[in-house]
């Protein structure tokens, strides 16, 4: 072999070295948001019980503070239900909470129920006095004042300074029997482990698994029989000027994942072809992409606010259509 | 046994040694870097491109609305249309069918095949030189197409490195799976080149899109079964994902890892037999 020769197999060679050495230690890097997400996960997750199977998180107060609510409060100053909210638990929505972590958990009777721990600024005695007046019943359970209201599932118990469980009542008590010292749904490494499909800037998410015996239970049965080949999914919401997010579905297998592909490429194309008649979906079908990698298949959007107000039906034919 | 293997190992490190050079510095590198210096060039065109005003500086708008493709999705289909779809068959072709036609061109075979080594060495030996010559300029191309790619509108180069992985191992078995099968046709067929040139451009485009078990007998049916990048949504692009994509495999990842092995394997073991027992008989 003579030298040219091999000044050029090494040099083929370092250059392979130096591409993979520099695209190895970016990928490194990269993971690092991931990893902070998972050390940063709020501490309210410890509340939710490690058999749920779905999980979710907002920032609440993140989406208030954020131009898009800003400029949707001017169109819409109060949100759907958010008065009746407030009516029922004297909870403000806008001011008083601060992020909201939310599971669905299989109570044990072939059924799942909700669960959402609340973290903010609440006033607890006036919140009690609150439910009282609603007929409701105050209890100690465990060392946490836990609310009843008879006739309704429904149960509110204060579980620290701060942090409050609203869901069915076996649930939360459920959440009050869990150690303090973890055992939460942070230990199920399981669904844990798909916060990797989520962007670590996400203002929302939710991840869930559905090859659970009780993972699909909560779906209507149309629904679940559809999603059947579907073994998780990961939604990440980014609320900052616009809305922009992913949609990950975890498939069974290769070919389920290339089927799902195909089937959501085939509601694309469907939707492109009838965006004539509804022009403000043009912005979100631009947004889209699409992306399959294995059993991964990726549903991207991204929207600037403008085309989300625009999306948003005419408040006065809203108003128009509701008035008595 | 073990000597004569560590024997017929020897002998083509030897031919190896000898072949590299020659290879590397035939006319054909010329087309070789041409065809792998291609999208390098074109990855540089997008690069400028990126960099006008009118895509905002090439963070994923244009105009101010968002484009439904990014770096990553071009890399995949760069990879896709460029590297796997025309790159690596035609490398193949041209490099797998010259290894032993060359030498019977030349009338220099005689001088191979009168020295002390198995004849199949020698096969063996340039086989090897062609992998690593090819994968030496191949490789680093699609390395530089990746850095100048993904990162357009928004790509991440960490976070689709996987990826890149799994573009250079794919490569690399194809350049491998297609350089074993022309080899064969090399050492068998009279005229190699056109022969591979009708498999690669003939055969293989119309057999992997017809129904039947016809795609079977393709290399590039397993191939792009095994590769990882989705094609992108779009109005244009969705016609030639319609094209490519049409080719679906119903094989796993295993399933088509296993069947390029064989057909590696199998036409590599058989163009050895062929050169060891066929008398080539040289033009006046």
């Amino acid at each position: 072999m003579t030298t040219r020769t091999r000044y050029v197999l090494f040099g083929g060679a370092g250059l392979m070295t130096v591409g993979l050495a520099g695209g190895l230690a970016a990928w490194v890097s990269s993971s690092l948001p991931s990893r902070v997400l998972a050390q940063e996960r709020p501490d309210e997750l410890r509340y939710v019980p490690p058999e749920a199977t779905i999980l979710s998180f907002a920032n609440v107060r993140e989406v208030m503070d954020t131009d898009l609510r800003r400029r949707l409060r001017e169109i819409q100053p109060e949100l759907d239900g958010q008065r009746e909210f407030q009516e029922r638990t004297g909870i403000d929505i806008e001011r008083d909470i601060e992020y909201v972590v939310g599971g669905i958990v299989p109570d044990g009777s072939n059924e799942t129920s909700g669960i959402a721990i609340l973290s903010g600024r609440f006033d607890a005695e006036r919140l009690e006095a609150l439910a009282l007046e609603h007929g409701g019943a105050a209890s100690d359970y465990r060392g946490r004042r836990l609310i009843t209201i008879a006739g309704e599932p429904v149960a509110m118990a204060f579980l620290e300074s701060g942090v409050i469980a609203i869901g069915s009542e076996p649930i939360v008590r459920r959440t009050v029997d869990l150690p303090s010292g973890g055992g939460g749904v942070d230990s199920n490494d399981s669904l844990m482990g798909l916060l990797s499909h989520v962007d670590s800037a996400s203002t929302a998410w939710t991840v869930g698994r559905l090859d659970d015996a009780a993972g699909g239970e909560w779906l209507p049965d149309q629904v679940e029989s559809q999603v059947s080949q579907v073994e998780a999914f990961a939604v990440g919401i980014q609320v900052n000027g616009g809305v922009a997010g992913t949609l990950t579905a975890v498939a069974r297998d290769e070919e389920t994942g290339r089927n799902l592909r195909d089937l959501l490429q085939g509601f694309l194309a469907l939707a492109r072809l009838q965006v004539g008649s509804r022009p403000e979906l043009r912005g979100l079908l631009d947004s889209v992409r699409l992306v399959a990698a294995g059993t991964n298949v990726t549903l991207a959007f991204d929207l600037p606010s403008d085309a989300v107000l625009e999306l948003l039906p005419d408040r006065s034919e809203v108003d128009a259509a509701t008035a008595p | 046994m073990a000597d004569s293997i560590a024997s017929f190992r020897g002998a083509a490190l030897r031919v190896f040694d000898l072949g590299i050079g020659q290879m590397l510095w035939s006319r054909r590198t010329l087309f070789m870097a041409l065809v792998a210096g291609g999208p390098v060039l074109i990855a540089v065109l997008l690069r400028v491109l990126a960099a006008l005003p009118v895509f905002d500086g090439g963070v994923g708008r244009i105009d101010g609305r968002p484009v439904s493709l990014d770096g990553p999705d071009i890399f995949g289909l760069m990879i896709w249309t460029f590297y796997l779809r025309f790159t690596v068959p035609v490398l193949g072709v041209f490099y797998g069918t010259a290894l032993i036609a060359d030498e019977v061109e030349d009338r220099t075979i005689t001088y191979l095949f009168t020295r002390p080594v198995a004849r199949g060495a020698v096969l063996a030996g340039k086989y090897l030189a062609y992998l690593v010559c090819t994968a030496v300029v191949v490789l680093p191309s699609v390395m530089l197409v990746y850095f100048l790619v993904v990162p357009l509108l928004g790509g991440s180069i960490g976070r689709n490195f996987p990826v890149l992985l799994l573009d250079l191992g794919l490569i690399g078995t194809g350049l491998a799976v297609y350089g074993a099968v022309f080899a064969l046709v090399g050492a068998w067929f009279r005229r190699p080149l056109l022969t591979g040139i009708v498999f690669v451009f003939g055969w293989e485009p119309i057999v992997v899109v017809l129904p039947g078990y016809m795609k079977y007998l393709s290399v590039a049916y397993y191939l792009q079964g095994l590769a990882p990048h989705a094609m992108p949504q779009g109005d244009a692009l969705s016609v030639i994902q319609a094209a490519l994509t049409s080719v679906q495999t119903p094989l796993g990842t295993g399933g088509n890892l296993g069947a390029l092995a064989i057909i590696g394997a199998a036409a590599l073991a058989a163009a050895i037999r062929v050169v060891g027992r066929r008398e080539y008989v040289l033009g006046q």
